[in-house]
């Protein structure tokens, strides 16, 4: 496993809790030090792992196994949906990090989890095979809690437990199989450093290496970032509206003074003292979600006013033309020349206003679930070969060479929206190209869709950049991205519409990027894929 | 006919456009020479090379060049090659500060028109 991320042992101080066998008896130190032991002895880990395991031997301890632990009994839909709602700036924060975990990983076993502060599982991915009804990971679904399930292999409930990163090495029986997995918990902080969430990442041992905690660190790391900047506490409005709080329990203890020894009063006051610091508890957290809204809604105002200076600027450039191509015609009247350079100029100029206005008018289309369809069978050569022609003239400017090597593949999807989407990626491999570069195009089919890579040898995408990439009317910082920033958001929205993915990829600086975009296969039916928001990622 | 007295004029943009009403606008000036239009800076320092030694070349750039950020392209520029003037062409003037800073000559918006930018590259010149 590669990441964008590494970390050496020495940074990362995670205590690593051996989980004993499901089947047998917990609590019981003999059966912790035989699967040790068993660890130590047969090499199914990493070898930089092993002098991990042992130091952290002290930090050992037996888990308890529910008894009651049944695959998918205990999914709450209606906890779920209160909860979802209530972690409404967790999941915004954490979505798109995952997702980008998730494609990494495509094709290997894994399964990633997202929890609230409270243990109950808001989010899953993860391959199909290890989710499935008879899969390993079955028992982890939305809505699940970690309490009800076998916290032998539970990093969220162990993480949130210790309250710090928990590695936990699993192994049960399972399927007549002696099977270990690992489990990385790590609980999720604001920036108040409360814990508000927690995330699990389980994978087959032999998939472990050291780099993977670093990696799973940095990826909880992004995820604290985002909620942090999603969720900006102001601790003064805090502390202000906490105030009655702090007064009504001055009063009760003042009450409680005078009402000292009276039995039944202090009861009573005890009582209302409990009430009110559940109420306070309640409020905070009402003002919690009010803070993330007024966020969102700051950060969707500071979006509009990137999106308004940078409409200007593309507006500018085609009145710029349109005033020179006037103004020389008026000082060269009547030279055909000019006449016919002007008109190509203005042909030119208009085409791209035009697309410009048509990118707006679609995004809102697609974000507002007015867009419809047109699928039907398309032949990807034909559709790349047309989205080619319309990049040529800038590919020749910038002395960029676009190699198309695709198989004659048929494609479910709506020819017109197929080549708007290959053409923004073409378009933008060209822009972000160095001169004298290379555009590769290729295809492979898979076993229900068609992956098509276009990939370049520009400047790369920056990593924290990465994660924002398919973001509407996002620009980045220093270098300018060019354009208004929705051509990429409307590749994104436009693959999921037709049940595809879009991820992009890069190395950083210098390395080039690579867009990988899934379709799905003439003769599939197409649905609509969850919309994930971002898919991208920086490994290789 | 290029005369040597005339001042190189080389244009970074990356809409080629820009570089196409250039050169009409430089195309009637006796003493300035339209010397070429580039999308990036990338072959700047190349194309300056090619130009005449000793010449008074004026680089006349967009401030926003998707995938670089001009005025590091300005500095760089100004410290290999401190004869070259760089007058900043641009759809607006809220980074003159910035760019006459790192050592441009001017920063002219693109609504100006053509005797404005005519008069800065002149300048720029002398």
């Amino acid at each position: 496993m590669e990441s964008p991320v590494s970390a050496s042992p020495s940074d990362v101080d995670i205590p690593v809790l051996i989980a004993p066998p499901a089947t047998l008896p917990s609590r019981q130190i003999q059966t912790l030090a035989a699967v040790r032991a068993s660890y130590l002895a047969t090499g199914e880990l990493d070898p930089s792992v092993r002098p991990f395991v042992a130091q952290s031997w002290a930090r050992c301890r037996a888990f308890d196994v529910h008894p009651g632990m049944l695959r998918g009994q205990h999914a709450d839909a209606a906890a779920l949906r209160a909860a979802q709602s209530r972690g409404q700036g967790l999941l915004s924060a954490a979505d798109p990090i995952l997702a980008q975990v998730h494609q990494v990983l495509q094709g290997q076993p894994h399964v990633l989890a997202l929890s609230d502060e409270h243990g109950l599982i808001l989010r899953v991915l993860g391959d199909s095979e290890s989710l499935g009804p008879t899969g390993r990971a079955a028992n982890i679904f939305e809505g699940a809690s970690w309490h009800e399930r076998d916290i032998g292999c539970n990093g969220i409930g162990s993480c949130l437990e210790a309250g710090e990163p928990v590695v936990l090495i699993g192994a049960e029986h399972f399927q007549e199989a002696y099977v270990t997995w690992t489990c990385i918990g790590i609980p999720l902080r604001n920036r108040d450093g409360a814990i508000v969430g927690a995330l699990d990442f389980s994978v087959p041992n032999e998939t472990v290496n050291v780099h993977t905690w670093g990696w799973m660190l940095s990826v909880s790391r992004a995820i604290e970032e985002r909620l942090g900047a999603n969720a900006a506490p102001r601790p003064e409005v805090h502390e202000q509206m906490r105030r009655p709080f702090h007064a009504v329990r001055g009063i009760l203890e003042m009450i409680a003074r005078h009402a000292a020894g009276e039995g039944e009063h202090a009861r009573e006051i005890d009582l209302l003292g409990r009430e009110v610091a559940a109420a306070e508890e309640q409020f905070l957290a009402g003002l919690r979600v009010l803070g993330e809204h007024c966020t969102r809604l700051e950060e969707a105002g500071r979006h509009k006013d990137e999106f308004i200076a940078a409409l200007g600027h593309e507006l500018r450039g085609p009145l710029f033309a349109l005033r020179s191509c006037i103004d020389l015609l008026k000082r060269n009247e009547g030279d055909q020349e000019t006449l016919q350079w002007a008109r190509k100029v203005l042909e030119h100029q208009v085409t791209q206003m035009r697309t410009l206005v048509d990118e707006l008018l679609d995004l809102a289309r697609v974000e507002h679930g007015k867009m419809r369809l047109n699928q039907d069978d398309v032949l990807l050569p034909e559709a790349i070969e047309q989205a080619v022609q319309t990049v040529r003239a800038h590919a020749q400017e910038r002395h960029v060479a676009i190699e198309v090597s695709v198989p004659r593949l048929k494609l479910l999807a709506d020819r017109t929206r197929l080549v708007q989407i290959l053409t923004n990626l073409l378009a933008n491999a060209v822009r972000y190209n160095r001169d004298d570069g290379r555009v590769s195009v290729a295809a492979a089919e898979g076993p229900d869709h068609i992956e098509i890579r276009i990939a370049d040898t520009g400047r790369g995408i920056d990593r924290e950049m990465l994660p924002r990439i398919f973001d509407p009317f996002v620009q980045g910082r220093g270098e300018r991205r060019g354009g208004l920033g929705i051509g990429l958001a409307l590749v994104q929205r436009l693959a999921h519409l037709h049940g595809g993915t879009v991820v992009a990829r890069s190395d950083g600086e210098g390395k080039g990027s690579e867009f990988i975009l899934r379709l799905p296969r003439s003769g599939h039916s197409a649905r609509p894929a969850e919309p994930t928001g971002i898919t991208g990622d920086s490994t290789a | 006919v290029i005369q040597a007295s005339q001042i190189p004029v080389i244009v970074v943009d990356d809409q080629n456009y820009v570089g196409t009403i250039l050169e009409r606008w430089l195309r009637h000036q006796p003493d300035l020479r339209f010397a070429g239009w580039l999308p990036t800076p990338e072959r700047l320092e190349a194309r300056l090379r090619s130009e005449q030694e000793g010449s008074r070349i004026v680089v006349v750039a967009d401030y926003d060049i998707p995938g670089y950020v001009v005025p590091q392209v300005i500095a760089r520029l100004r410290e290999n090659h401190p004869s070259v003037r760089v007058v900043v062409f641009s759809g607006d003037v809220e980074h003159e500060s910035e760019v006459l800073e790192v050592g441009a000559a001017a920063c002219i918006c693109k609504d100006a028109g053509a005797d404005e930018l005519l008069r800065a590259i002149r300048a720029a010149a002398s």
